[in-house]
């Protein structure tokens, strides 16, 4: 009886703690989008929609998140075509590139991944590698978006 | 004798050359500072002036030394530096040709090259175009404006051809310039895909893409063409001074 109180207060001070961290995760609105930025180290960034807005794109929400200076990332091209080339000071080169991927499959009769071209696996959830860049993937509700330093094959 | 002599000024490698390299000097520059402006070049209007002034010797060798050259600036893809020296070496070909001819083309060729690219644009503008949702909107917007300026164009080849003169084979060259730059993209739509291996899917999603920067950039050529030619056709027609080398082959 005595354990179980233990494990009890053990397993609540770990929900007292986790809670404060999970409400810590940096979000932006982008538009009617709400987007939280679930991971950002090194070789990854994961971004979920919690509320979606298609007429904004990844790229739009990487931007909210550069302004509030939570994450820095550089590339080529304007709003409507960029071409990410680098993602918290690591830049793609002969052997490397940041590769995009969602969970975001076929969306109003588009298909906007596509998993033989790659997948990425996250937190139990299967991620395909996009079939667009970041200006190109809408914010759809409930879908996950990842940027992951990935090595090119062959290089 | 004196057509010899003539001759030999107009085929003088000298002079072949150091109109070539002014020439791939100005080309470098005018796609360098527009490159900063999206969808708008000034290449098309600049070298098919040049060609059909200069005929073919010097086209080719300005669109050969300028598709090479642009990589020290635009930086070294193998498919686009092949795309480029197909391109643009047939595109010089077409044009020397042109000028060679001393006669515009046939009035019916330049309606009916602007009545199927409008046709295109319309079917592409009406079609439901599989991309993503964010592209589709711009797609048919620019659709619907390649549409307006091809029939604009046909409007005034119409105009132009009652009128006659240097005017209607200013309006057959535009209209030709943006065959030419439709041609381009869908070389590219071909090249591209075989030079990376890319499955027909992928091969598809990027000659849907492709539109974005098609549109305006055919567009441009016929509106660049149509306001620069004469103006192009005075300072080259008298920097040449003597006829087009082809014309006395």
């Amino acid at each position: 009886m005595k354990h179980l109180h233990r494990a009890g207060r053990a397993a609540f001070a770990a929900l007292l703690f986790c809670l404060p961290l999970s409400a810590c995760r940096p979000s932006a609105d982008i538009g009617n989008a709400r987007t939280e930025l679930v991971v950002n180290d090194e070789t990854r960034v994961v971004i979920e929609v919690l509320a979606g807005d298609p007429s904004h794109s990844l790229y739009d929400a990487l931007s909210v998140f550069r302004e509030n200076g939570q994450i820095s990332f550089g590339g080529e091209g304007s709003r409507e075509d960029f071409y990410l080339t680098s993602l918290g000071g690591l830049e793609a080169d002969s052997g490397n590139f940041w590769a995009v991927y969602t969970t975001l499959g076929t969306w109003e009769g588009q298909p906007y991944s596509n998993a033989e071209w790659g997948t990425w696996e996250y937190d139990g959830r299967t991620f395909a590698s996009a079939s667009y860049g970041v200006s190109g993937l809408p914010l759809v509700e409930g879908e996950w978006y990842a940027l992951v330093w990935t090595a090119i094959e062959g290089a | 004798m004196l057509l010899s002599g003539r001759r030999s000024r107009a085929h003088s490698p000298a002079r072949t050359v150091a109109a070539s390299a002014v020439m791939c000097a100005l080309l470098l520059t005018a796609q360098f500072v527009l490159s900063y402006v999206p969808g708008v070049e000034l290449v098309t209007a600049l070298l098919l002036a040049f060609c059909y002034f200069f005929g073919w010797r010097c086209g080719v060798l300005t669109a050969t030394a300028f598709s090479l050259l642009r990589c020290f600036i635009f930086g070294f893809s193998p498919n686009v530096i092949l795309l480029y020296l197909i391109y643009f070496n047939a595109f010089a070909l077409f044009f020397a040709w042109m000028g060679a001819r001393r006669r515009p083309v046939a009035a019916w060729v330049c309606p009916v090259l602007l009545a199927l690219l409008a046709l295109g644009a319309l079917a592409a503008a009406l079609a439901d175009i599989p991309v993503s949702a964010l592209y589709a909107g711009r797609l048919k917007g620019m659709a619907w404006a390649l549409f307006a300026v091809m029939c604009a164009l046909l409007v005034l080849y119409a105009a132009l051809l009652v009128r006659g003169g240097r005017g209607r084979e200013t309006a057959s060259l535009a209209a030709l310039a943006a065959f030419f730059t439709v041609c381009f993209t869908l070389l590219d739509d071909a090249v591209t895909p075989l030079f990376y291996g890319m499955s027909h899917e992928a091969a598809f999603g990027y000659f849907c893409t492709s539109f974005l920067a098609m549109l305006p950039q055919t567009v441009c050529a016929a509106v660049s063409v149509l306001i620069l030619f004469p103006v192009l056709a005075r300072i080259f027609g008298g920097a040449r001074k003597t006829p087009p080398q082809t014309l006395d082959e």
